[in-house]
């Protein structure tokens, strides 16, 4: 146990792990996004950030707001200003589109098949 | 940096986004800055990192001073293809009226006969200082015991009844095949097939020599010049010796 946990820890360090972390987070924050304005129906960027943190999914700042950037040009959100009932400075709402409201099943059910798969992987003998 | 110059500063760096877009990312990042406690930069990094984020994958529009660059640097274009062409036309009608009037080393050229109006000719049997200052000169030999030249400028000057002048001239000149010293400063010689051993002391300026298929023993000292491309014979009849400095000798090429 503790040799994996070096492994690990060697991984960690090293730029192939870091890139593949990249590119398999990007695609998992994505789905979590969507998930988390779907549920909200309604939401703004420090709100998904709070959210995203309080589920113990750590996201900075300079990564969500390029993020809902590219998914309100990839048409998967619509965007509104709203300024909040009780005053205060205009906040950037974002709700799922209808392509997003589509896509988002399928993409759940692509990463829940993904994560079966890898499941029965391990169980592998 | 205050969250005004972050914003500011990330501004800038959108500059190549449509305005709407910019607009909405900085009112957008301008809007969490007064919601959160912590400083944009301190939470974001720097402003063009944040700007980079945004970038990525999308399309950019020129900004505005691009656009002006891009204008100017078609019109520095433009000029710079002027002056270039400009500068071959000069070199071609340089190269055309710099070039040789005709091929000095044929020494059966009609431009060379006695008969063409313009040359003149004195007697001389004696050895010749010649000097050549500021000046071109073509020379050859004849059996004759006489000076002929053909000048465009002033003739050539003699000074004493073994010297003679040559000065701000294009000269073509016939000598005895007596000994001859050559002096020349800051001037350009074309020895066609010399027939008698020479003496040349040459100071920035050119030497060429049309061997038409003699042989010549080359003795050369030079000083800061260039002697190239002549094979010196020990058994040759003649010697050109040549005292040269910042100067070159090399063979006639029409």
């Amino acid at each position: 146990m503790h040799s994996i946990m070096c492994m690990i820890f060697l991984m960690d360090t090293t730029a192939n792990y870091q890139k593949w972390s990249a590119q398999l987070r990007k695609g998992y924050l994505e789905l979590c996004v969507l998930v988390v304005i779907r549920q909200k129906q309604s939401s703004y960027g420090l709100e998904v950030l709070q959210t995203l943190e309080e589920s113990g999914l750590a996201v900075n700042e300079g990564t969500l707001y390029p993020l809902l950037n590219r998914m309100f040009k990839n048409n998967w959100l619509s965007s509104e200003w709203v300024t909040p009932s009780e005053g205060g400075h205009p906040r950037r709402h974002y709700q799922l589109s209808e392509e997003g409201l589509s896509l988002l099943p399928q993409m759940l059910e692509t990463f829940q098949q993904n994560q079966l798969s890898l499941d029965q992987l391990k169980e592998l003998k | 940096m205050n969250n005004k110059q972050f914003i500011s500063a990330l501004k800038k760096a959108l500059a190549g986004l449509d305005k709407a877009s910019r607009n909405d990312i900085i009112q957008e990042i301008n809007s969490h800055g007064l919601e959160s406690d912590s400083p944009l930069v301190d939470q974001f990094g720097s402003a063009e990192e944040l700007a980079q984020q945004y970038l990525d994958g999308e399309k950019i529009a020129k900004p505005i001073s691009s656009k002006i660059w891009g204008f100017s640097k078609k019109v520095l274009m433009g000029i710079g293809v002027a002056v270039v062409s400009l500068v071959a036309l000069i070199g071609i009608l340089s190269y055309t009226y710099a070039k040789d009037k005709f091929d000095y080393a044929n020494e059966n050229a009609d431009e060379l006969s006695a008969n063409n109006s313009g040359w003149k000719s004195e007697a001389w049997s004696a050895d010749i200082n010649l000097d050549i200052d500021q000046a071109s000169a073509v020379i050859y030999w004849h059996d004759d015991n006489s000076v002929r030249w053909n000048c465009e400028g002033d003739d050539p000057e003699k000074q004493s009844d073994s010297s003679l002048l040559i000065r701000h001239s294009h000269c073509l000149m016939y000598l005895p095949k007596t000994t001859i010293n050559l002096n020349a400063i800051q001037s350009q010689i074309v020895l066609v097939r010399p027939q008698v051993s020479i003496v040349v002391n040459a100071r920035q300026g050119s030497v060429k020599v049309a061997e038409n298929g003699e042989q010549y023993i080359y003795r050369v000292e030079g000083d800061r010049s260039a002697f190239k491309g002549l094979e010196s014979y020990d058994e040759a009849e003649h010697t050109l010796q040549f005292t040269i400095k910042e100067s070159m000798v090399a063979p006639y090429k029409y």
